[in-house]
């Protein structure tokens, strides 16, 4: 290694991706004053064998307004012993418009600074960690929005008495102990995937239901069969409210099939977060037509 | 949904009584929803349920599992034999952004210990990855929390006392400034 430079010498330095130079000895100054080169920076010029850190060579001086010797033309050592990523970065090799590090085979730097090579590939698992969280929350919405859902029924007086649930499409029950009454809500989640919901959204078919005991629920269950015997409709629209029965515990529900975007009952800031205020709005006032509709047409519970 | 079949296509239980593990697990939600852990996963049949919740405000832990598995069965014949017994599984985890290599070297011993350990009196500490698993075990009577009017706060209390076991038995696996949430 020698000590000579001038005022024509230039250096390459060690950048994140590579390296980035060459710059003069005004540049370098200009880095060095800016504290983007260090002692610690890797830095190569002619006359050097290899990559050397800025304290281990006589240069830092001049860095700092020391004296000049000579020069010679520019040729570094071969690119995979440069150790990219050092802590200095000049301003010129960040903004593109110096230095061709870009134009350079990527160093793989094994050999390198072993607490150096710790920290980039942290960094990466870290970055990968936050993709996987943006994942991962996609596909846990629709679970957040169904726990908020249970929490608030049984708020409300009502025990959980079913659960049903494969991770897309959740099915659950709800009993008031005191007067028997039962509601019903399921959630198929349409847009699992990220890709899917960032170009739909969160979107969900929701049902709810709301079911009574009523008199006489043979001769009411067979008039109900009697108007659906065409069998044309196999789906109803969304807002339309049909009825049904759990033929098991003599129950009538009405039903209403609703298309909801999940991400309007979570926080913007935090999906983790239900907006119950919201969701007890919505889910209330559909309980509540549907119980109208219920009672206006079977008369009160049995 | 086809009209008319709504029921037919899905399990639904006929009585209250077979229903007490469910009641169970919704008071359990709403617990743990209270404490501002949402929901992330269900896993349930008839007689087993399993429910993940993101343990967000929790400083050591990153989610909790709380398993309810109804082994003696919910029917009638068995109820009248057997009580309403259900076996309660809270497992806790700890996520770090890496395996830490001086934990996995303590954690195979664990796992060499867990081999030859019959007894649930104590934590069971386990390890996959970069996640470390504390699991109590409990066998549980439904009608002493479902049926009571103390029983969801008895319910609550046992779900805090198992969960800060365990987040105290794992709490040195958890590496500061590496939660991944």
């Amino acid at each position: 290694m020698t000590s000579q430079i001038s005022e024509n010498t230039t250096w390459l330095v060690a950048v994140q991706n590579g390296q980035a130079g060459p710059y003069n000895l005004a540049q370098m100054r200009e880095h060095w004053a800016k504290g983007q080169l260090t002692a610690e920076s890797y830095i190569w010029r002619d006359g050097f064998d290899n990559w050397v850190q800025v304290s281990q060579t006589p240069d830092a001086e001049a860095f700092s307004g020391g004296g000049l010797a000579q020069q010679a033309s520019v040729q570094p050592p071969a690119q995979q012993d440069a150790p990219s990523g050092q802590t200095a970065q000049p301003a010129a090799a960040t903004d593109g418009s110096s230095g061709d590090a870009g134009q350079q085979p990527a160093s793989f730097g094994l050999h390198q600074d072993d607490d150096y090579l710790d920290g980039v590939f942290v960094d990466l698992v870290k970055s990968s960690w936050q993709r996987h969280r943006r994942r991962q929350l996609s596909t846990e919405v629709d679970e957040v929005l169904v726990g908020g859902v249970i929490t608030g029924v049984l708020d409300n007086g009502y025990s959980m008495i079913d659960l049903t649930s494969d991770g897309q499409n959740h099915y659950v029950r709800f009993e008031d102990i005191d007067t028997g009454n039962r509601v019903i809500f399921e959630l198929q989640h349409l847009a699992e995937s990220l890709l899917t919901s960032k170009v739909l959204g969160h979107e969900a078919n929701v049902t709810i239901g709301y079911g009574q005991r009523v008199r006489d629920f043979q001769k009411t269950w067979k008039a109900v069969r009697q108007e659906m015997k065409g069998g044309y409709i196999q789906r109803a629209d969304p807002g339309i409210i049909t009825i049904d029965a759990d033929m098991a515990s003599q129950y009538i529900y009405v039903m209403v099939g609703l298309i909801w975007d999940i991400e309007d009952y979570l926080d913007a800031e935090d999906s983790y977060k239900v907006l119950y205020p919201k969701l007890g709005k919505d889910i209330g006032a559909t309980l509540h037509s549907l119980r109208k509709y219920l009672e206006g047409r079977f008369g009160a519970a049995a | 949904m086809g009209m008319l079949d709504f029921f037919a296509n899905r399990a639904s239980k006929a009585e209250l009584r077979e229903s007490k593990d469910e009641i169970m697990v919704g008071e359990i939600i709403r617990a743990m929803s209270r404490k501002g852990w949402p929901t992330v996963h269900f896993f349930s049949n008839d007689d087993f349920q399993r429910v993940k919740f993101k343990a967000t405000t929790d400083p050591v832990l990153s989610a909790v599992y709380v398993t309810l598995n109804r082994v003696t069965g919910s029917g009638a014949l068995g109820s009248a034999l057997l009580g309403s017994k259900a076996t309660l599984f809270v497992t806790c985890e700890v996520r770090n952004y890496l395996a830490d290599p001086d934990d996995l070297v303590a954690m195979y011993k664990t796992d060499l210990a867990n081999l030859f350990k019959l007894s649930w009196k104590d934590v069971r500490v386990n390890h996959e990855y970069n996640a470390i698993h504390g699991t109590t075990k409990r066998v549980i009577e439904l009608g002493s929390f479902v049926d009571k009017p103390d029983g969801v706060s008895r319910l609550v209390q046992l779900l805090d006392q198992e969960v800060g076991r365990i987040r105290e038995k794992l709490r040195d696996y958890k590496k500061d400034g590496m939660d991944i949430g």
